[in-house]
């Protein structure tokens, strides 16, 4: 026997205390990388960070919460796919900074190129549970139905296509002319 | 006493004065009489500040669109002007009116409204329309095909003549007949709007947001109305004349005449889905190739229900982007069973099989004449100059429509005397000169026959 029984019990000490530790870290890089000003800080975001700023879940008012980039950018389904995704945007976003590629987003957001858009229905629905709650106007009652029914494979995206950066477009547009 | 009369006389003159002052009196010397079409509306509630600017400002300058919205559906949901109109301004299609640059400079508006904008409350809806003849296809001939803008520009719209290529005259044809049904591709003048002679357009048109479809073609803005697009009359703006006379059919058909005696007291605005028969006594064109009937649901999709394409030169079983004919026959057997026995439905089914199969019988004969004569180089260049050719053009696109379709709706005059009794008379004429042509081996000086197929 190579270790006797107080050596194990000291490893088995020094893993949990290990792990422990670990868990803090990858806790407190999960959640310093999730700040606003974090995702701003690669001049790629500018733009992104800008219009949010002055779109409704950016404001913050009249009742309506500040939304924040990871909120609606990162599944929220559970913690595994939440850091998974996380590590994978992560590295590809830094890979793409360093690689300074180019993405034209006015062709992604105009249809013109094949294009997934990576904000979460499950970060949505996180707060946004009931679409037909007693009190809604009748409009929007109407309009929710059919999702709600699963009657359409729309996502909220797909008619909410400026509540997170307002006419994105535009502002993209407007720094390409400057 | 003195006082008495001086106090009544004093009396009278201010009452005379008051009255004579105010400024509606005032307002009425100026115009001579009342404006009765200037409505003004105090809404305080269900619409913001920024809608009911464009209600109260629309309610003088387009009296007749404020008035057509405020008895419509969309009013009662609180849908207004805003919620339709309003666009961001990157939008290809973003522009202001005089008073929303006055009043709201940050805020954008489109008079164009796409399908686009529908389908943010009506996803199922436009989905269905979008897989159907009504959208794409249906805008495919004017906008991508190059025969046809051929027929319009050089032939109907006088090149040929010698109207210079380019001159306004040659679109002339185009915009008040093609494109006001089959839609048009919407182009923009500098300040993002429609320029004078792409919009307004029919069911096929192509916005420059991306979106294809015109919904208000059935459901009339600004009420939008349900009842409006379940009677015949809704698409009788387009399924009508020489080429395809679909109302016609309808209305020599039973359930035509059962509209047309009793359909005033029908039940027209029952909910979407639950409009069944007992509302009406015999369907619509709208009962049978859309509505929610028995196992059915509604479907906007108005191709999805039928098994033959009844519209092109041979009659083909439905399939790819026209549908599933097979599926389609299964579909429209159960509209009929809701009202008809499995024998009549049968019967009806075979009745417009076998008058397809006759159609197609003609029409394979006279491609075979076609084919041949342009094989042995004798069809002139020009189709509208040859009389087979366009014998063959009527013969599948007036002709035999009329046959079909009015064996596929029930109108025997249309089956009949407007579809087979010519089908063969203009066929005979095609063996005549095809003929001619082979035994000669020229082609005949002159258009001895010009047939428009009389209707």
């Amino acid at each position: 026997m190579p270790f006797n029984k107080g050596g194990i019990r000291i490893i088995i000490v020094l893993v949990f205390f290990g792990a422990l530790l670990l868990s803090f870290v990858v806790a407190s890089v999960v959640r310093s990388t999730n700040t606003v000003n974090f995702c701003a800080s690669c001049h790629e975001m500018r733009v992104f960070y800008e219009t949010w700023n002055v779109s409704p879940h950016g404001k913050a008012e009249k009742g309506v919460i500040k939304a924040k980039c990871a909120d609606c950018h990162l599944p929220q389904k559970d913690v595994l796919t939440y850091l998974t995704a996380k590590a994978f945007y992560g590295v590809n976003d830094i890979g793409a900074h360093f690689v300074k590629k180019k993405v034209d987003w006015i062709a992604k957001w105009e249809g013109r190129e094949e294009h997934v858009h990576e904000a979460y229905e499950s970060g949505c629905k996180k707060c946004h549970k009931d679409l037909t709650a007693p009190g809604i106007p009748i409009k929007a009652f109407l309009a929710h139905r059919a999702y709600e029914l699963g009657e359409t494979r729309k996502t909220c995206i797909s008619c909410h296509k400026h509540v997170g950066h307002g006419d994105l477009v535009y502002a993209i547009r407007s720094r390409m002319k400057i | 006493m003195q006082y008495g009369k001086l106090y009544k006389i004093a009396t009278f003159i201010m009452i005379l004065t008051i009255l004579f002052c105010t400024p509606a009196n005032a307002e009425k010397k100026k115009l001579g009489f009342p404006n009765l079409s200037e409505k003004k509306f105090e809404i305080k509630r269900g619409f913001t500040q920024e809608a009911l600017k464009c209600i109260d400002c629309h309610s003088k300058k387009t009296p007749g669109i404020v008035a057509a919205w405020k008895s419509s559906r969309m009013a009662h949901a609180g849908v207004s002007c805003f919620d339709c109109h309003v666009v961001k301004k990157s939008s290809p299609m973003a522009s202001q009116c005089e008073g929303v640059r006055r009043e709201m400079p940050d805020i954008y508006t489109s008079p164009m409204v796409s399908p686009k904008t529908c389908e943010r409350c009506h996803p199922s809806e436009v989905e269905q329309f979008s897989k159907s003849a009504h959208a794409k296809l249906a805008g495919a001939p004017v906008i991508e095909k190059k025969k046809f803008q051929k027929l319009m520009y050089y032939a109907e719209g006088g090149q040929f003549a010698g109207i210079p290529e380019g001159d306004p005259r040659t679109i002339a044809t185009r915009q008040s007949g093609c494109q006001m049904c089959h839609g048009f591709e919407v182009k923009l003048r500098k300040d993002n709007r429609p320029t004078d002679d792409s919009w307004p357009a029919g069911i096929g048109t192509r916005y420059p947001d991306g979106g294809i479809g015109n919904c208000t073609v059935c459901h009339n803005r600004h009420q939008f109305s349900i009842a409006q697009a379940r009677k015949p009359e809704a698409c009788a703006k387009c399924h009508i004349g020489p080429d395809h006379p679909n109302i016609e059919i309808y209305y020599e058909s039973h359930h035509g005449q059962v509209y047309l005696t009793s359909g005033e007291d029908w039940k027209w605005d029952s909910a979407a889905d639950a409009w069944e028969p007992g509302d009406y006594i015999a369907p619509t064109c709208a009962t049978c190739h859309m509505s929610g009937i028995g196992d059915l649901s509604t479907t906007h999709n108005v191709t999805e229900r039928l098994k033959w394409d009844l519209v092109h030169g041979k009659s083909v079983i439905r399939s790819g982007e026209r549908g599933d004919g097979e599926k389609g026959r299964e579909l429209m057997k159960k509209v009929c069973n809701n009202c008809h026995s499995k024998i009549h439905i049968n019967n009806h089914f075979a009745k417009l099989d076998r008058a397809v199969k006759l159609y197609n019988f003609y029409y394979d004969e006279a491609q075979k004449m076609l084919k041949d004569l342009k094989a042995r180089g004798l069809l002139k260049k020009d189709k509208w100059k040859d009389p087979f050719q366009e014998l063959n053009y009527y013969l599948w696109h007036h002709v035999g429509r009329r046959a079909r379709h009015g064996a596929a709706m029930d109108g025997p005059d249309y089956a009949h005397w407007h579809g087979f009794f010519q089908l063969f008379q203009v066929f005979k004429d095609m063996q005549d000169i095809y003929e001619w042509r082979i035994k000669n081996n020229k082609i005949e000086p002159l258009s001895p026959v010009m047939s428009s197929a009389p209707y």
